[in-house]
């Protein structure tokens, strides 16, 4: 077991390292560096002459190495991400990208992971619901429901919900993630509930797609399940419905489940992102359109990497679980 | 005794068969046969010109069609009331109250602005009004264009988009997917790796970066085929593995090894062999990737980084809705995600079912 997981992480570095490649081709794509931005601000706010701003821009492309081969820049790049968490200065907000990302990107994390909870339990308690009751009415209001969840495109929810909450409830709870009265207060619970108070659409819509998603699969793996024999062998040694249900059919149908979260999981990150940015409520969300809008490349690039770190970790927890889940993985 | 009974049924007539007893699926066909019409007929469905401005009639609520007058009397001509722009005297929002005096009579199959089909200059119209009035069913926008032709028109770049990506998508994935599963070896592990790269990227943050290196005062036209080509980057991978799976299962089989033993080879075993029976499966998920195309499309055009004016599609025309101010005074400016929901609801309906029809035994979980 524990050969496997090694295994399964040494396997994901490799693929780590082209993608930090990649993205780092993407930060260098569009002209100009941080240098000739600095300087152009400077000559704006300082009044500076053309000689002056020409020396500048040697002397920080010097500081910052912008001069050096392109791959002693990425490999000084990667080494600050890797042993400083330093992901370089953003542009736009005049800070450097690691305290933004600090701020966001534990948020979106949290959310996402929480969504994720909420869409696995429900849906799958649902979908069991529905292949226990296969072409009833239950099942079929299940499967509609399904399928509009997977359907509607979220970013329309997020403005339905969006105009509902500010132009027919004029409420106050909307773009942003506390009201300003909790907004400088310390943690507290009344500050956790504003929260709540605020981000909850973004649970309503992640959730939705997922707990879709989820069931969907649950239902039909449990259809398959009970086909097999051995269910069949369960009934016929005198086992009720339910416990051939739950002891033989839903433990196996929850294998395929395990392996569909490594889908499942960027597609509540999606959702959330998707969410938040109509709703403008301060998590990675936003702040990775925003920057794409003041062509804040370092931004960008930080957000991308991490979020894609995120989606390699999940994915492996996801082969960890199902391993555990299941001898014939860890054993192939 | 028919012979007609003698005929076994041709894997085609099976599919058709089990996929018309679906009635999901025949509501999704229909949806999207009415997606494609409005598409190719757009011109002529549209009563106006969808760039045509008109500064008189800004933000007109959509107007409702009538056969009877305030009087009730009857005219077999419908009409509808046009506007009196006034003032609240208390909060000073402009208001719109109906017109009795003024009716915009509907004509059908007249002459109106004039557009190209096929080359040719026409200037007929589904219906149309005459003289200078105009009805918006959908209501007019931020420049008076109208909401209806705009939508019609929309549905061109909207749809021709989803077509380049998945067009894009599907030569790759199908190229890779059985040139993967048959050659297998060091030619596999090596595009499986690529493959799983691909798949490794978060799709709406990768997009997004790279729509970001764009430049900005790139040509509209470049945009689009720029923008298909990034949506096209990552939706290949997740085709080329079920299309490399299918073909691991296939190669396994007897009737390959016997082409092989009668010496076919390999361009001949993948043309004739493979590629008809992955054909089915690639339909499938063309239709159904279709529709997350023209999600991904609208929301990035709602973001304003997609589809670049003056081209049209629903997502681009959704952007003005961002305000929430605009949404609260002007509720229409909604109306075209009822295209949206119609063309993803519709072709997911028909790929659901064509699934279903091409593999009975599948279950929802096999995508």
């Amino acid at each position: 077991m524990l050969s496997f997981i090694i295994r399964r992480i040494l396997y994901s570095i490799p693929l780590l390292f082209i993608i930090s490649i990649l993205i780092f081709f993407i930060i260098q794509l569009p002209p100009g560096d941080y240098a000739t931005w600095y300087v152009s601000q400077t000559k704006a706010l300082a009044n500076i002459t053309q000689e002056q701003a020409i020396e500048l821009t040697i002397t920080l492309r010097e500081k910052y190495g912008l001069n050096d081969p392109i791959v002693f820049q990425y490999l000084n790049w990667i080494k600050n991400i890797i042993f400083y968490f330093d992901f370089g200065f953003s542009m736009h907000y005049n800070k450097p990208v690691s305290e933004m990302l600090a701020d966001r990107l534990p948020r979106t994390l949290i959310i996402a992971l929480i969504c994720h909870f909420f869409a696995t339990t429900i849906g799958v308690t649902i979908g069991i619901y529905a292949a226990k009751n296969q072409n009833k009415l239950g099942d079929n209001i299940a499967t509609i429901f399904a399928f509009l969840g997977m359907t509607i495109p979220r970013f329309f929810l997020a403005l339905l919900i969006m105009y509902w909450l500010a132009i027919v409830l004029n409420s106050d709870n909307t773009g942003s993630m506390y009201s300003p009265y909790y907004a400088v207060q310390p943690m507290s619970f009344a500050k956790l509930w504003n929260g709540i108070l605020h981000i909850w659409p973004i649970f309503a819509i992640a959730v939705l797609g997922g707990l879709a998603y989820n069931m969907r699969v649950m239902r039909g793996n449990l259809l398959d399940v009970m086909r097999m024999q051995y269910i069949e062998t369960a009934r016929a040694k005198g086992l009720s419905e339910n416990q051939t249900l739950y002891r033989h059919a839903v433990p196996n149908a929850l294998h395929p489940l395990v392996m569909f979260q490594g889908i499942a999981l960027p597609y509540m990150l999606m959702g959330e992102l998707e969410a938040a940015i109509v709703l403008s409520i301060p998590t990675a969300g936003p702040l990775l359109v925003e920057s794409i809008q003041r062509q804040d490349t370092y931004t960008t690039a930080a957000i991308l990497f991490c979020l894609t770190v995120i989606l390699v970790i999940g994915n492996i927890i996801a082969d960890i679980l199902l391993a555990v889940l299941d001898p014939r993985v860890r054993q192939n | 005794m028919k012979a007609k009974n003698n005929i076994p049924n041709s894997y085609f007539s099976l599919v058709r068969k089990r996929f018309f007893a679906n009635r999901v699926g025949i509501l999704g066909l229909v949806f999207v046969f009415l997606l494609i019409f409005t598409a190719v007929f757009a011109d002529f469905l549209s009563p106006y010109n969808p760039a045509g401005r008109d500064s008189d009639r800004v933000f007109y609520p959509p107007q409702g069609i009538n056969f009877f007058d305030e009087d009730y009397n009857f005219s077999l001509r419908p009409f509808a009331y046009g506007f009196i722009e006034g003032f609240d005297p208390d909060t000073f929002e402009p208001t719109m109250e109906i017109d009795y005096s003024q009716k915009n009579y509907i004509y059908f199959f007249t002459r109106g602005w004039e557009y190209k089909f096929l080359g040719l200059n026409l200037d007929i119209h589904l219906f149309t009004t005459k003289d200078n009035s105009k009805i918006f069913l959908l209501g007019s926008d931020a420049y008076g264009r109208d909401m209806l032709s705009r939508v019609f028109k929309g549905s061109r770049v909207t749809l021709l988009f989803a077509l380049i990506v998945v067009s894009i998508t599907t030569v790759i994935g199908i190229l890779v997917g059985i040139s993967s599963g048959y050659f297998a070896g060091k030619f596999d592990i090596a595009t499986q790796r690529i493959t799983e790269l691909a798949l490794a990227f978060p799709e709406l943050p990768l997009y997004l970066s790279l729509v970001a290196i764009l430049p900005r005062q790139m040509d509209p036209f470049l945009v689009f085929i720029f923008m298909a080509f990034i949506l096209s980057s990552l939706k290949w991978a997740q085709l080329s593995r079920e299309v490399r799976g299918k073909t691991l299962s296939l190669r396994r089989l007897d009737y390959i090894k016997a082409a092989e033993a009668l010496g076919s080879n390999d361009m001949r075993i993948i043309v004739k062999h493979l590629l008809p029976n992955v054909t089915s499966h690639v339909i499938v998920s063309v239709s159904l990737l279709i529709p997350s195309v023209i999600l991904t499309e609208s929301f990035f055009s709602f973001l304003g980084l997609g589809i670049q004016s003056p081209f049209v599609s629903w997502g681009l025309q959704l952007n003005s809705a961002q305000d929430l101010r605009t949404i609260g005074s002007y509720p229409w400016v909604l109306s075209p995600v009822f295209a949206i929901l119609i063309s993803v609801l519709g072709f997911n309906a028909f790929g659901d079912a064509l699934r279903d029809a091409i593999d009975p035994y599948a279950t929802t979980t096999k995508k």
